[in-house]
């Protein structure tokens, strides 16, 4: 018996470094990038990560392992500044963006892929928090629109334009930024 | 390969995260995992007890497994024994 419990001991511990090394970094980066404050990430992802470990069995194969896992992330995120920062409308539909529409095509996306790292830092964290994260969903964890949109509740074109605004702002405020500085 | 800066900063927050963080957070998230398993033994261990101590407080017996006696038991003295008896 002895010899059973230590085996199974033993798998969960190697099971949980593997997981931990494979995730813990990018949680914590989600977490930071979405919480902007350190502490707060690093509580965020201890718990993300508990909360990770303690559902493995309820992964359901539907989606790839790592959508389950940032759909984690993001939904504690997203409730933490819910509740907390009393951000109640994050991710409600926008009414004002209807003036950004249309202004311009779409921007191209290598024009956010290509934008240098620190200018990108720069204008991520000066957008709107729902626009950073559903620019990150897709740029940085490769998520489907359709995975977006049942993560956050939202039918496939509320995604869509969500992400094209998101673009739109993001590119803006490079501009403002940066293009300025360098006249 | 296409450049995609999104990726460099996860990259870059990765690196930094491990060379900072990652062995005390490490050790805190197994500490609470630990806690978690052992709250779980804890339930598994005396809820099952509780319920019958409940259900024998209002007068009623906890529902038993039927008890099956153990394989010698089952022969027979004088019934059909095994094919090597010689007979």
């Amino acid at each position: 018996m002895e010899v059973i419990n230590r085996y199974l001991e033993t798998q969960a511990s190697l099971c949980f470094s593997e997981l931990y090394n494979r995730y813990s970094g990018k949680i914590f980066s989600k977490c930071l990038s979405l919480l902007k404050d350190e502490e707060l990430a690093q509580d965020a992802t201890q718990e993300v990560f508990t909360k990770i470990f303690l559902n493995l069995s309820k992964f359901g194969e539907k989606a790839k392992f790592s959508t389950w896992v940032y759909s984690i992330t993001y939904n504690f995120c997203i409730d933490y500044l819910r509740r907390k920062k009393k951000m109640q409308n994050l991710f409600a539909d926008d009414k004002e963006v209807d003036k950004l529409a249309d202004v311009a095509d779409e921007v191209p996306d290598e024009a956010l892929l290509e934008m240098e790292v620190r200018q990108l830092r720069t204008v991520l964290d000066g957008i709107p928090v729902d626009d950073k994260a559903v620019l990150l969903m897709k740029y940085q964890d490769d998520m489907s629109i359709r995975d977006i949109s049942e993560l956050l509740n939202k039918t496939e074109s509320a995604v869509k334009m969500k992400l094209k605004r998101a673009k739109e702002k993001a590119f803006r405020l490079k501009n403002d930024l940066f293009m300025e500085a360098a006249l | 390969m296409k450049t995609n800066n999104f990726k460099t900063i996860i990259e870059e927050d990765e690196q930094q995260y491990a060379r900072e963080r990652s062995e005390k957070d490490r050790a805190g998230i197994w500490g609470m995992l630990g806690a978690y398993k052992f709250v779980g033994q804890l339930v598994e261990m005396y809820v099952p007890r509780a319920i019958e101590v409940l259900i024998s407080a209002v007068g009623g017996t906890a529902e038993q497994p039927p008890h099956e006696p153990p394989d010698n038991d089952r022969s027979e003295p004088g019934g059909p024994s095994s094919p090597n008896t010689g007979r």
